[in-house]
């Protein structure tokens, strides 16, 4: 059985978590994106000796583009992470291996450019500078992650369940939108609407996040993806709906899961298209 | 100071040679494989050598794109794809995959990391320099910060910017909207600008409604202000966006930094910014340009909030053959409708732009008409100054 691996929004959550989860992954105030949760390092160091406690493993996602003015207060992070022995450090900006490289820091890496990691040259490529686990793309086949894990000693991370993020954008659109039009109304849970279907969408400073308007719910499949971790984003799910969906993955409990959400296998059975001639 | 080479879009032969002629230091294009433009006509190996040719015979250079997302599938078509451009004697491949960055170094060829990496940092830089990269193709949201600072860092690796044309609205290589709308991989070329399209906006279960619906459209990008400080800060090449863009579009996009870039490279204390050049930049793309996010500013000026049409533009009249300056006649093939009257505008690498009133129309047997209607019509035009084959006119921009 493939690990679970999920990711940690609020400290509040993980006691519930516990009994189903192998794997946290977290991220920091300033340096995460693509809801992974937002903690400063002083809760971060009290999280890392809790979960160390528990035997559980731990990863923390620096996966934003990095700008100049990031530079310098991503190297004092990794420095500290460095200092709490964790399992990876999730990337998708080069300027994070080229900093552990320069540093000589040992944490093994997490190559996290979601929608590049989509073959088994790459991975070797990155498994030689101590990223050690890829998160796969979700926009890859069953048929192509069974191909890379047969190419690859990357241990693989493959989102089950979950909104999957599809747009990541460093323009404030939904401020904008409401300037524009002098909307005065302040909202959460935003989301957008196109032929009947909801996706949600988040603005944070000043980058835009959108997100897929089904839950992906890929317990069909999971058995045969070969992976080393399945991965649970609890973005906009309950609470309590969330903590149910990893008893019944972990139990097992298909039909369970089926009442909470329905299955959905994402792109895992259906190859994207190519070239427009092709469709 | 050094000046910058302009590069250009070309996404077939035909429209390498106009890049060329109208004035491109290099031009880059996509291969049968392996690059992100999968619905442009792209190039065949053997019309890439064509172009090549045509090219190095005229001292520019050919960069051909690489930068898909790779699949498994096409790991295997790397190593053949490096070893025929190597071959044909491309100047420079554009890879955004480092797994394909390193076979292309180890193969001998020039590498420029592509803009799908969304370099942004000097830390960043120096991974890619210290692999043997020569040049990066910077992020779309880099700031003069950014910019100057790579500079400063690392004054040997060459950065290119883009200076003009369509803005993803995401991050490059963070979007995959079409992939989930339409089931076509952005990220291997088939993106269906679904950050076009319109959306409605909700707060819970309100709906937030402006007067024009909610969308992620972009204006297009235009630096044809910024370019003295662009100079300045010694970035190598400037790029212009578009493979699907037409000959009149790149020709004239080109016509105009061409001269912007010359004029203040010759004498920078007297270079002006030229607004009627940022006029005819922007009616030629019918769309709304602005600076984007090089100045740090990023606000809701910078998209489209005004349910625009995308209305195509009819002001590219005709393409001149050739020119008799005996009679003052030039041999003209239409492209759009045009008559007797019409204020219009010729221009080309050689010949500055003029304007004149249509007086005289003749058609292929002699006789003299008012109207030029029919698509690809030749006929002679009177022309009041020396005009030279590939010279284009356009409807008069007011």
């Amino acid at each position: 059985m493939p690990k679970m691996m999920i990711t940690l929004k609020k400290k509040e959550m993980l006691p519930k978590t516990l009994p189903f989860v192998d794997a946290y992954l977290f991220g920091i105030e300033g340096f995460s994106v693509n809801e992974v949760g937002s903690f400063s390092i002083e809760e971060v160091k009290n999280l890392v000796s809790l979960l160390k406690e528990k035997k559980k493993q731990i990863f923390i996602s620096l996966n934003k583009n990095m700008f100049s003015k990031d530079l310098e207060p991503l190297e004092n992070v990794l420095e500290a992470i460095e200092k709490l022995h964790i399992d990876g450090i999730a990337f998708y900006d080069v300027s994070i291996p080229s900093i552990m490289k320069r540093r000589g820091f040992l944490t093994p890496l997490l190559w996290s450019q979601e929608h590049f990691t989509t073959n088994y040259a790459t991975m070797n490529y990155w498994h030689e500078f101590n990223v050690l686990y890829t998160q796969l793309s979700c926009e890859i086949t069953t048929e192509e992650i069974k191909e890379i894990r047969k190419n690859t000693n990357m241990k693989l991370i493959a989102q089950v369940f979950g909104y999957v993020p599809m747009f990541y954008s460093k323009r404030p659109f939904i401020s904008n939108y409401k300037k524009t039009f002098s909307i005065k109304e302040e909202g959460v849970n935003y989301f957008i609407e196109k032929a009947g279907e909801k996706y949600p969408i988040k603005e944070e400073g000043d980058s835009t996040e959108v997100y897929t308007s089904t839950v992906l719910n890929a317990y069909l499949e999971m058995e045969k993806l070969e992976v080393d971790y399945l991965f649970f984003s609890s973005f906009a799910i309950e609470e309590e709906k969330f903590i149910e969906v990893l008893r019944c993955y972990r139990e097992r409990d298909k039909e369970g899961l089926e009442k909470l959400y329905p299955f959905h296998n994402g792109f895992f059975n259906t190859k994207t298209v190519y070239r427009v001639r092709d469709l | 100071m050094k000046k910058p080479e302009l590069l250009a879009p070309a996404g077939d032969l035909e429209r390498l040679k106009w890049a060329i002629d109208y004035g491109a230091d290099a031009v880059y294009i996509g291969g049968p494989s392996l690059g992100l433009r999968a619905n442009a006509k792209n190039f065949t190996f053997a019309e890439m050598e064509e172009g090549i040719k045509y090219a190095h015979e005229r001292g520019k250079r050919v960069h051909v794109t690489l930068n898909i997302v790779l699949h498994n599938a096409e790991v295997k078509e790397v190593d053949t794809t490096l070893e025929q451009l190597k071959r044909i004697d491309v100047d420079a491949v554009i890879v955004s995959d480092p797994a394909i960055i390193k076979k292309a170094i180890e193969k001998g060829l020039e590498v420029h990391v592509s803009t799908q990496q969304s370099t942004l940092n000097h830390e960043a830089c120096k991974w890619w320099y210290a692999m043997g990269v020569k040049r990066v193709v910077l992020g779309r949201e880099a700031t003069m910060r950014e910019i100057l600072e790579i500079k400063e860092k690392l004054p040997k690796l060459e950065i290119e910017c883009f200076i003009h044309g369509a803005m993803c609205a995401g991050v490059s290589g963070r979007c995959v909207l079409s992939n989930f709308f339409t089931n076509r991989d952005a990220n291997r070329g088939g993106c269906a600008q679904i950050c076009r399209w319109d959306f409605r906006l909700y707060a819970k279960n309100k709906e937030l409604k402006g007067e024009q619906p909610f969308t992620f459209c972009s204006k297009d990008l235009s630096m044809l202000s910024y370019l003295p400080q662009m100079i300045d800060a010694g970035i190598s090449s400037f790029k212009i966006e578009g493979r699907m863009r037409s000959i009149y579009y790149i020709a004239t996009v080109l016509n105009i930094y061409r001269k912007a870039i010359d004029g203040y490279c010759s004498n920078p204390k007297t270079y002006q910014y030229n607004q009627e050049f940022e006029k005819v930049l922007r009616n030629c793309a019918n769309r709304d340009s602005v600076v984007q996010f090089i100045n740090g500013v990023n606000d809701e000026n910078m998209g489209y909030y005004n349910g625009r049409e995308e209305i195509s533009n009819q002001d590219f009249l005709g393409v001149v053959l050739s020119y008799d300056s005996t009679t003052g006649f030039a041999l003209v093939e239409q492209r759009n409708y045009f008559s007797l009257q019409e204020e219009i505008e010729i221009f080309g690498p050689n010949t500055n732009v003029f304007s004149m009133t249509i007086e005289e129309i003749y058609d292929e047997e002699g006789n003299r008409i008012d109207v030029v209607r029919h698509p690809k019509q030749i006929v002679q035009l009177r022309v009041k100054k020396e005009v030279r084959a590939k010279d284009l006119i356009r409807r008069k921009i007011l």
